[in-house]
């Protein structure tokens, strides 16, 4: 049996760095496309998906991952392995509860993974830490030529690349940072960021988790429209505009340094948490809190990350030093089958 | 704008919501609070809910009456399915379904009209419709603005665009 190896805390996207990291998370850049000759995947019979992944899964193994990839197929692994690529952001909520043939290419870097008969045929994901959209969407672009001289793919002249959903057609792209804004959030200066980014064609996505507030330290910005602008279009606007708002937090975040400097502590030590790159006593508790929402899926959600429902006292010292938990596992790499039922702690499902 | 606690799932009305989350669309702010169970259900694509989708389609032909429900003749999805689920069934049903789709699109994207990239098979025949488009556009132009000389010359560049995409343009 094949045996795969995860890094141990997620792909590289997470291990912090990138440009302007303080603020900025990660950058993500998601493509959908179908295949010309097939129906979509609501109109799909299991004979048919069957038939999709079997024309698709070899093709994205052969030009996508030429150095060696993997692809699982959802229907043969177990729903707990299901959450597991859910929590490493290679797969969706919806790829994972689909039915029929289905699955995930990706490599040992986890910057790029395939979901196959997703939403839609195809659905491909770059995702790469700090605030580097370019360097995602070149990655993607390359992607996107590999597949598309293996593949033909559903499109219009006037509609571009048709899509599931027709709030994907077009170009089928969807690009997104996610930013870190503790400081705008405290301030109530957050506000001002939305009205500004609403007037223009993107839209913000915050979370909150319950009883906390950490969780709505996050914000996802992304471009609403995918027809009628191109992809350099979009890219430039996200461009134009992120910059601003890191300026903003950055400021605000030095002016409550000299303000009220323990009360912030608490929010960068939250911050370098979730990079995982703070200091060594710093850590997460688990795998799966604080994490920017799942990428390939879209999911404009961030899961509500905070599993116990009162807000940690300082004393808990949430993201205070910690001994490692039955969830914890080291950074270095180490295999697993495809099983992984040993690696899996309590805390985290793999 | 803290976090919301106590709240209530929107979708069901019974679980307590966990998944709180503010969404900007064009201006308008919502905030939207799901239980874990109806925000998987709702799918991942929150930003379009298919009740928004399904409001915003518009019934095909529906100028009063009753609505015509279309069947796309490859993947036979219905017209009125499309409109109830928001998800179309192949790539046939944008030409299909045309009608309703694109007053749909210009309201989601506030644009019809591709202008990004291109599949490289199709590249030579979208970009000289797009050209003929553009020429069309220059010609109605000229046209207002009394250049009658340049409108004559922009009508000989159609031609030509038109004869060298003509039979090939499906
Ligand atoms: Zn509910
Ligand atoms: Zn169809």
């Amino acid at each position: 049996m094949e045996t795969i190896e995860f890094s141990g805390r997620g792909g590289a996207w997470l291990s912090g760095g990138g440009a302007e990291s303080d603020v900025v998370m990660s950058s993500r850049i998601r493509l959908a496309r179908n295949l010309a000759d097939h129906p979509f995947l609501p109109q799909a019979d299991s004979a048919e998906k069957a038939a999709i992944a079997g024309i698709i899964q070899p093709k994205v193994l052969s030009a996508v991952f030429p150095e060696g990839g993997w692809y699982l197929e959802m229907e043969r692994i177990e729903e707990v392995d299901h959450l597991c690529l859910i929590e490493r952001h290679l797969i969706s909520r919806e790829l994972a509860s689909g039915d029929g043939s289905r699955g995930v290419a990706f490599d040992r870097s986890e910057i790029t993974s395939v979901m196959v008969n997703e939403e839609d045929h195809l659905r491909m994901q770059v995702i790469v830490p700090g605030f580097e959209l370019d360097r995602a969407f070149e990655t993607m672009d390359r992607v996107d030529h590999a597949l598309e001289s293996e593949l033909v793919f559903a499109f219009h002249a006037q509609f571009g690349y048709l899509t599931a959903c027709p709030t994907n057609v077009g170009t089928g792209m969807r690009a997104s940072v996610m930013l870190h804004l503790p400081a705008l959030v405290m301030t109530r200066q957050i506000e001002k960021v939305f009205q500004a980014i609403s007037k223009i064609s993107l839209a913000v996505r915050g979370a909150y988790g319950e009883g906390t507030h950490a969780s709505g330290d996050f914000y996802q910005i992304s471009n609403q429209v995918s027809l009628g602008v191109s992809e350099t279009g979009v890219l430039e606007t996200i461009k134009r505009v992120v910059p601003r708002i890191i300026a903003y937090e950055r400021n605000v975040r030095e002016h409550l340094l000299k303000e009220n400097r323990m009360a912030l502590e608490d929010k960068v030590f939250r911050a370098y948490g979730i990079r995982g790159d703070g200091p060594p006593a710093v850590r997460r508790p688990s795998g799966r809190e604080h994490r920017p929402p799942a990428g390939a899926a879209g999911g404009p959600f961030e899961r509500a990350v905070h599993p116990d429902p009162a807000r940690p006292s300082p004393e808990d010292g949430e993201e205070g030093p910690r001994a490692p938990g039955p969830g914890h596992r080291p950074r270095d790499v180490r295999p697993f089958p495809p099983e992984l039922a040993a690696r899996r702690g309590k805390g985290s499902h793999c | 704008m803290g976090p919301v606690s106590n709240e209530i799932c929107q979708s069901c009305k019974k679980a307590p919501a966990t998944i709180h989350m503010t969404e900007i669309v064009k201006g308008k702010k919502r905030e939207l609070h799901y239980c874990e169970a109806c925000a998987e259900k709702a799918g991942l694509d929150i930003s379009t809910p298919q009740s928004l989708l399904s409001s915003l389609a518009e019934p095909a032909h529906g100028s009063g009456g009753e609505e015509k429900d279309f069947v796309c003749p490859r993947c036979s999805l219905r017209y009125s399915e499309f409109r109830r689920r928001g998800r179309l069934g192949c790539g046939d049903c944008y030409q299909t379904f045309r009608e309703g789709l694109v007053p749909l699109l210009e309201r989601i994207h506030g644009n019809v009209q591709h202008l990004g990239r291109i599949p490289a098979r199709a590249g030579a025949r979208v970009e000289s419709q797009r050209e003929l488009t553009e020429l069309k556009r220059e010609l109605t132009r000229a046209v207002q603005r009394e250049e009658y000389e340049r409108a004559a010359e922009i009508r000989d560049r159609i031609r030509k665009a038109e004869e060298r995409s003509g039979r090939g343009n499906d």
